[in-house]
């Protein structure tokens, strides 16, 4: 490319047991290229942000995100920081850079991204394909149905330059991960990455990087052939620019990924490396990082949130929307109040059908979501009222992760 | 302009494809390998599907250098030349369902669907005799070969999903113009009207290909059958378009043509071809050779003879066998349905599976009866 470099910024999402990992990006990053800035946006609380990184740390409450304590409380922690890939995209872009990548927190730069920068630069959205060529052998058509129901393109690298169609595409994205950002393959759905497929049709300035030196990964090793040449990592007849992590964890450094058990990390053609990557997660801090709590991961008097309650609310759609604040405890307009608060049977959102108007909305969520319960309750807000309470007590509790102070029974109906 | 259709299928004596206004190709023109067990994998349709690739590139074969593939549900409307123009530049060029992001509460969801379905739309393709074309032919009749299945969670939604990978194995250009590819998944949101001296528009422009895909004359009333969204919807000149398709399939005597059989449709014993014996037939994998040709029921090494024989170590039919090896509701209720627990199976199957798999009675195995 001729003409001015293009000014270059690279962004990521995490939350604060991420904070290594952004650590390591940074490191690698800055060691290729020392004046592109990192931003990471922190998919926490105001108060649970912190500050005095070698990147530029931003809270997602600052963000402009409609209802965004309503989706802080549907999404996990994971889910969150990818809901944050357009928002984080959005918000870099407008200081003025020319080209703005968004890069996952496991990936370890490990060669010069400016040929990626550079496309980023020219065009409005800029994708790395999982796979660049047709995949040979006796797995090959079951391998590339792994990515047709995965994506085609990885989520884990997508790049913006300054153009016209950059906005709109960050906006169309931003509007389906806030109701679509669910892992349902088999509906077509694998959080914000199939929705990458529809981009270019969607828009005309798209960058497909066909690079096999981009997004090595678990997914393409056999197709990448990764290999050192003195000091660089090459791929092919050209460098290695990084390598994606997705679901290493070094206290399991046997394991390239827990999505691919099969592959272990001498597939890599360099194992090395990955020894190396979990060293430096370690020297990053990793262990400590280890124990902080999402500072979304409890209502507001400090009781966690059952994964049943966020799988309610999100069950509840366009009902549950008057729960404005779904982390508020007081009052008796509050999610937590409706889910807890028996004989609510008649309002939007009960189960339909449900003959356990003496129960919670909780219990009898947990009740029509689990054929064995059926069977061994009938009727549980009846005549079985006594023993499923029980089974609550014992067993309930234990099975959904329920704080004891959330099980409020009262008489039997 | 040359237009050549596969007649998937024979034509027995039922037309005479010298009368007709194509050029007739035959399955046995297409570089199929072993086509007799690739017309046995699937059912009439997805077979048709599954022929593409080999279609396309047996024209080039023939010396044409640019192909337009169309699905039959398909009226063209207006001159192709801009297609062939792109062609002629772009040697794969594919037609996306949709051209720019849905609006409306219900955007998402459709884009879901569509998701589900394939991003491109296999009814109109062009393929160049250039390089990609060939490597993106060859690929995909490979994969079409046993991957051709409607199996939406698994990822398959027939031959089409396979193009979402396009882009990344190719590169491909994207046809970004809704005037190449109208069909039930781009309305109401594309408007559809005709000028006065009757040209197709669509969004002003004229329209060159409308798609009537999933439409069935015999419930007219519907623009598809493929989901029932756009039931009683307004949508501008396409109820003439389709009333144009009606009027022109009526002519073309589809009264007639539907009641006519598909070829692959029976054994040569007349006995029709469950999609249970299809499955089956798919999951032996490279075993089948033995059996030569699948629809040819004679002799102790037939297919038929193997379905219908006692499996190894069981007193069922393989038929039967297999039916209760897949399920785990079978084998809870059936647990020795092999040996002493066989009677006991087939009342069910009698009572039930018949049912459930479509099968009539001649499948029921009645050993000792």
């Amino acid at each position: 490319m001729t003409g001015p470099r293009p000014r270059v910024a690279v962004c990521t999402a995490l939350t604060a047991n991420f904070a290594p990992w952004g650590r390591v990006l940074a490191g690698s990053l800055h060691a290729r290229h020392p004046s592109w800035p990192l931003f990471a946006l922190v998919a926490e609380r105001a108060e649970a942000v912190w500050d005095d990184e070698a990147f530029t740390t931003i809270g997602i409450e600052s963000m402009e995100v409609p209802g965004l304590l309503r989706q802080a409380f549907l999404h996990t922690p994971h889910e969150l920081t990818v809901l944050a890939k357009p928002l984080i995209l959005r918000h870099v872009l407008r200081q003025g850079f020319d080209a703005v990548l968004f890069i996952d927190s496991d990936i370890l730069i490990t060669g010069d991204l400016s040929p990626l920068a550079s496309a980023a630069a020219a065009h409005a959205v800029t994708l790395t394909p999982h796979l660049l060529t047709p995949l040979h052998g006796p797995a090959r058509a079951a391998r590339e149905l792994t990515m047709i129901r995965s994506g085609t393109f990885n989520g884990g690298c997508v790049g913006v330059g300054a153009h016209p169609e950059a906005l709109p595409f960050l906006d169309w994205w931003q509007a389906r991960l806030l109701t679509h950002n669910w892992l349902e393959p088999w509906a077509g759905l694998h959080h914000d990455q199939r929705w990458l497929d529809l981009v270019p049709s969607f828009f005309d300035q798209v960058c497909i990087v066909r690079d096999p030196g981009c997004n090595v990964a678990y997914w393409n090793l056999p197709e990448r052939g990764l290999r050192r040449e003195g000091d660089d990592l090459m791929v092919g007849g050209g460098p290695c620019r990084f390598i994606h992590f997705s679901g290493f964890d070094p206290r399991r450094p046997g394991q390239l990924s827990r999505h691919a058990l099969e592959v272990s990390p001498a597939d890599l053609g360099e194992p090395v490396v990955v020894a190396d990557y979990a060293a430096r997660l370690c020297a990053a801090g990793i262990e400590e990082a280890r124990q902080a709590v999402h500072s979304f991961a409890a209502f507001d008097d400090g009781i966690p949130i059952p994964d049943v309650a966020r799988s309610i609310l999100r069950q509840l759609c366009a009902a549950g929307a008057r729960f404005e604040d779904p982390f508020a405890t007081s009052g008796p307009d509050s999610y937590r109040e409706w889910l807890l608060t028996p004989g609510r049977t008649q309002e939007p959102g009960a189960v339909h059908g449900h003959r356990a108007a003496g129960l919670a909305p909780l219990w009898q969520h947990v009740h029509a979501s689990r054929a064995d319960l059926q069977q061994a309750f009938p009727d549980p807000g009846g005549a079985d009222y006594d023993r499923f309470a029980e089974w609550v007590r014992h067993f309930g509790v234990h099975e959904h992760r329920i704080d004891a102070r959330l099980v409020t029974w009262g008489r039997p109906a | 302009m040359p237009f050549f259709v596969l007649l998937a299928d024979e034509a027995g004596g039922w037309f005479d494809p010298a009368a007709e206004p194509f050029t007739v190709i035959t399955l046995e023109q297409l570089a199929l390998p072993h086509l007799e067990r690739l017309r046995f994998h699937y059912e009439q349709q997805p077979f048709t599907y599954a022929c593409t690739p080999a279609l396309i590139a047996a024209l080039h074969g023939q010396g044409f250098d640019e192909v337009v593939y169309f699905k039959q549900e398909t009226l063209v409307l207006a001159s192709l030349a801009p297609l062939f123009d792109r062609l002629a530049r772009h040697p794969v060029a594919v037609t996306p369902h949709l051209v720019a992001p849905l609006t409306g509460p219900d955007a998402g969801d459709r884009e879901q669907n569509i998701l589900q379905s394939g991003v491109y739309n296999v009814g109109v393709l062009g393929v160049a005799s250039q390089p990609p074309g060939p490597a993106l032919l060859q690929w995909w009749g490979d994969r079409l070969r046993r991957h051709c299945r409607h199996d939406v969670p698994g990822g398959m939604h027939f031959e089409q999903r396979w193009l979402d990978l396009a882009p990344a194995f190719f590169g491909v250009h994207v046809l970004r113009d809704p005037a190449y590819n109208i069909g039930h998944w781009s309305l109401p949101d594309r408007r559809v009207s005709l000028a006065a001296d009757g040209t197709a528009l669509v969004d002003e422009a004229p329209l060159r290909v409308f798609r009537f895909s999933g439409y069935r004359p015999d419930e007219a009333a519907r623009i598809t059958g493929y989901n029932q969204r756009l039931d009683g919807a307004d949508l501008g000149a396409v109820h003439a378009l389709i009333a144009r398709v009606r009027q022109a399939l009526d002519e073309e005597g589809y009264a007639l043509t539907r009641t006519w059989p598909y070829a692959f449709a029976r054994f040569d014993n007349g006995v029709p071809v469950p999609a249970l014996a299809r499955h089956l037939y798919l999951d032996l994998g490279d075993e089948v050779a033995r059996f030569g040709d699948p629809l040819r029921t004679a002799g102790a090494a037939s297919y038929f003879a193997w379905l219908t024989g006692r499996a190894s170590g069981s007193r069922l039919t393989r038929l039967w066998d297999a039916v209760w090896a897949s399920r785990p509701d079978l084998q809870q209720a059936f647990p020795d349905a092999r040996e002493a627990g066989a009677p006991a199976l087939r009342a069910w199957a009698r009572s039930f599976g018949l049912a459930e798999y479509d099968l009539p009675a001649t499948w029921l195995d009645e050993e000792g009866a």
